[in-house]
């Protein structure tokens, strides 16, 4: 019986550890700031505005990064904190136009760390239809980018969304254009298998 | 004569993804496009490669993706540096 308990206990503490999301600033950046942005960016329209959100966000992480518990995935958190600067941010506009329009809930700084780590059901308003599938589009796109060779991926972003002239990709990356064809081919395949059953069919 | 330059004109499937993907970026030749039709017309996998593909593309110029530029990337580290080590 005692050591059924310990095995137990010993599977218990191995699944949780399994199970538990890890938090780790010092990859934020690279591994979730074009998501972010891309998120912000059509809430707010405007690049400065959705940078200094991204800023505010990380910057907000950091301070409460004692309250993650690993619920959630990173990037689930940082977008429930960025939801939080966002709805903010209008609500600094709409106090400044004398409509302050938008209730929340939690607008005291002092509650900061205790962001909830919702799961990204995002009920802000959107103006129309298109907005929400083409957020919804873009968040699909960064999540299957997600989960290919992260070097495919670098270079595909730089090709398909920075539109950086191939040679640039070439030289940052020290390969030959023809090499350059086969990585975009191998990404563009994995991405069209990872979108095919929601958006490519 | 004819077939001999119609084997020519016949690229490998490997070459043919190669030039689909080039012109997704308006970046493939004339002649590498008039090969990439040319094969398109008899291959079918390589048809249905291609369709995705196009698709691809018309997803991603939807979606408007957009990234933040190096040294945008370098401004966001270089703070979160400086306030991981307060």
């Amino acid at each position: 019986m005692l050591k059924f308990l310990r095995n137990f206990t010993a599977n218990l503490r191995l699944f949780m550890a399994e199970n538990t999301h890890q938090i780790n600033p010092d990859r934020w950046v690279d591994d979730y700031s074009d998501y972010l942005f891309n998120y912000a960016i059509v809430r707010v329209n405007d690049r400065e505005i959705a940078k200094d959100l991204i800023s505010e966000t990380f910057l907000a992480g950091l301070r409460s990064k004692k309250y993650f518990k690993g619920e959630a995935t990173e990037r689930t958190w940082l977008i429930s904190i960025l939801k939080r600067k966002i709805i903010d941010h209008y609500r600094k506009i709409n106090s400044k136009k004398g409509q302050a329009e938008v209730k929340i809930n939690y607008t005291d700084e002092d509650q900061e760390g205790e962001w909830l780590e919702e799961k990204v059901a995002d009920n802000f308003e959107q103006s129309a239809e298109d907005n929400l599938v083409n957020n919804e589009l873009g968040a699909a796109i960064y999540d299957c980018l997600d989960k290919i060779n992260p070097k495919h991926a670098k270079i595909f972003k730089m090709k398909t969304i920075d539109n950086f002239d191939t040679e640039v990709i070439c030289n940052e990356f020290g390969i030959t254009p023809s090499n350059l064809w086969v990585i975009i081919h191998r990404a563009r395949t994995a991405l069209a298998e990872c979108m095919e059953e929601k958006w490519l069919k | 004569m004819s077939s001999e330059k119609t084997d020519k004109e016949y690229c490998k499937c490997s070459e043919a993804n190669c030039y689909c993907d080039k012109a997704q970026y308006n970046e493939a030749e004339d002649w590498e496009r008039a090969q990439l039709l040319t094969h398109l017309d008899k291959c079918p996998k390589c048809k249905d490669y291609s369709e995705r593909n196009k698709k691809l593309t018309e997803l991603c110029n939807k979606a408007k993706l957009t990234s933040l530029q190096e040294e945008e990337r370098l401004e966001l580290k270089r703070l979160l540096q400086e306030n991981l080590e307060k």
